[in-house]
């Protein structure tokens, strides 16, 4: 695989591509290839989707991004989706200061945070993810994972409900066509249903420090 | 995304429109439904409000849960159902001919026992029971005191017993065996009526066009039924039969009201005693409207017709029927 098979299939607003080097910038178009040497911007409300033959990428809205190669994604800001069928995929994700690697098959979804790491959020998958810190951990469907630190390591854990976040997410809703992994994301809804205990009113937010993390509460106050 | 929602909300083996209309028909064939346990343990949990975009990001919203360690579940509920029956005891004229209405309590309970990963399915054994009280009643009725001694005599407690094998695709599709045991005895003397076995085999699948949700199945059903020699059917196998049904549900969120309308076709087929040579088609039409005070409290209307088209017994086994009632149902699960 390389650099050049990968294509741009679908775009929706806005979106940059910047070559470092010359510092020239130009309108990404679909059906264009993606090169590894420029990175790609997306303003509000605008995102894009690359294809190639192992994996489908989508680049949520005020993202920076660059595909260094088939193997690696950095993400300066915003948020993407990965969703790939091929089994043993090798996928690095680097941020402006942390990093993880993926190993297997699966469907996710990355957002940056503001202390340069970035949430890692699986829908569906049956893969890994390592960091410098943690030599390999078994991903559970639904289990939102902090990346953050450098060397990375990763943060609390937090099982989130998946189909809000399907519900409410733009990478999946925003598209034009559906994930090849839809099924699979449809049982993994059905396996978290069957175990579920309880929502709390809360939403998880940004996380400034590696320290901390933003919940927002919602729902009526306690007596005091 | 509106396949994923039905997929959780309607999803597997919900016949909550039918569970009572089979209630009342202590001695008839009636429609073979999937076990409310069952039910219970499937029932999926009203969906999250996500139609707002409540996060900047595109990545969506992220609320937190709290999931079980294992696979065990366990689900208990109590249901109180008052229905106004206009032809109670299913016939076509003679002296049980006439209206009621039947007082349901029923307790229900279920077990999962554990979710085991296959990949391209999930599958999910249960075990679970039910014991309902029937009573007949004059509420809603003017009877005779003679037809209230009817009600004495007909009045029953019925008790459920299943263990089930459920296979959920992620596509909707979805597969069941159950065998289910149920026995009904008479309280007035304690006398047992009808004990049945049925050993079931069910396909279901959910989709939705607009913001309908659509809920078909399929069933083939073999009834092992002992008809008890003090009871109507003198014949101690004369039930025994085996049907096959379909249904086609439709779910639509009215505001915070589920209203969901059903029909069903079944074909039965006997061939013991009297029986020998009987058939027969049933249609029934339902309306169900689900109100979900608490995740745990719901309140139900229902109302249903039901045409039973028989041949070939010794008597005469065609009747139409009308139902209308109101329940509360208390669930837990854990």
């Amino acid at each position: 695989m390389h650099g050049t098979e990968s294509k741009i299939t679908f775009l929706s607003g806005t979106v940059e591509s910047i070559n470092e080097t010359n510092s020239s910038v130009d309108l990404a178009q679909t059906n264009t290839p993606i090169y590894p040497n420029l990175f790609y911007g997306t303003g509000k409300g605008s995102r894009f989707e690359v294809n190639n033959a192992s994996y489908i990428v989508r680049i949520g809205s005020l993202s920076f991004a660059r595909f260094i190669n088939d193997n690696e994604i950095y993400i300066h800001s915003g948020s993407f989706l990965f969703c790939s069928k091929y089994k043993n995929f090798h996928l690095k994700i680097s941020s402006r200061k942390s990093s993880a690697t993926f190993d297997g098959s699966g469907t996710f979804i990355v957002d940056c945070l503001e202390n340069g790491g970035f949430k890692f959020i699986p829908l569906e998958c049956d893969a890994t993810l390592s960091t410098d810190k943690h030599s390999t951990k078994k991903l559970i469907e639904g289990q939102l994972l902090l990346v953050v630190g450098s060397p990375s390591y990763l943060g609390n854990a937090y099982d989130i409900d998946i189909m809000l976040l399907l519900q409410s997410s733009r990478l999946i809703n925003n598209f034009p066509t559906a994930l090849p992994t839809f099924d699979q994301i449809g049982l993994a809804i059905y396996v978290q249903n069957l175990k579920l205990k309880g929502k709390y009113d809360a939403l998880i937010g940004d996380a400034k420090t590696e320290k901390s993390l933003q919940i927002w509460g919602f729902g009526e106050k306690p007596n005091q | 995304m509106k396949f994923l929602a039905t997929l959780i909300i309607s999803s597997v083996f919900l016949n909550l429109a039918y569970s009572q209309n089979n209630t009342g028909r202590r001695l008839d064939a009636g429609v073979t439904n999937s076990p409310s346990g069952l039910e219970l343990a499937t029932e999926k949990k009203k969906r999250s409000n996500g139609e707002e975009d409540l996060s900047e990001s595109d990545s969506g919203v992220q609320r937190p849960i709290s999931l079980k360690s294992g696979g065990f579940s366990a689900n208990f509920a109590y249901k109180s159902d008052l229905t106004y029956q206009d032809n109670p005891y299913a016939q076509d004229g003679g002296p049980l001919d006439f209206a009621s209405a039947l007082w349901t309590n029923s307790f229900t309970s279920s077990f999962g026992l554990g979710i085991i990963d296959m990949g391209d399915s999930i599958l999910t054994p249960y075990v679970g029971g039910s014991w309902t009280t029937n009573e007949y009643t004059s509420a809603f009725v003017d009877v005779t005191s003679a037809q209230k001694g009817v009600f004495d005599q007909q009045s029953f407690n019925s008790t459920n017993a299943f263990i089930a094998l459920l296979s959920q695709y992620g596509n909707g599709w979805s597969y069941s065996g159950i065998i289910s045991y149920n026995m009904t005895k008479l309280t007035i003397d304690d006398t047992e009526a009808l004990r049945d076995f049925t050993y079931s085999l069910k396909v279901l699948k959910s989709f939705s066009i607009d913001e309908n949700q659509f809920v078909w199945d399929a069933s083939f059903n073999i009834h092992s039924t002992d008809g008890d020699s003090q009871g109507i059917y003198k014949g101690r196998d004369e039930m025994d039969r085996f049907d096959i049904a379909s249904s086609l549900k439709i779910i639509r969120e009215l505001g915070p009201i589920d209203v969901s309308p059903k029909y069903t076709i079944q074909y039965s087929d006997y061939s013991k005693g009297a029986n020998d040579d009987r058939s027969q088609f049933l249609h029934n039409l339902s309306l169900n409207f689900n109100y979900k005070l608490t995740d745990s409290f719901l309140l139900e209307m229902n109302t249903a017709y039901t045409i039973n088209d028989s041949s070939g017994s010794d008597n005469d086994d065609d009747y139409e029927m009308f139902d209308a009632g109101a329940a509360i149902k208390l669930s837990a699960r854990f």
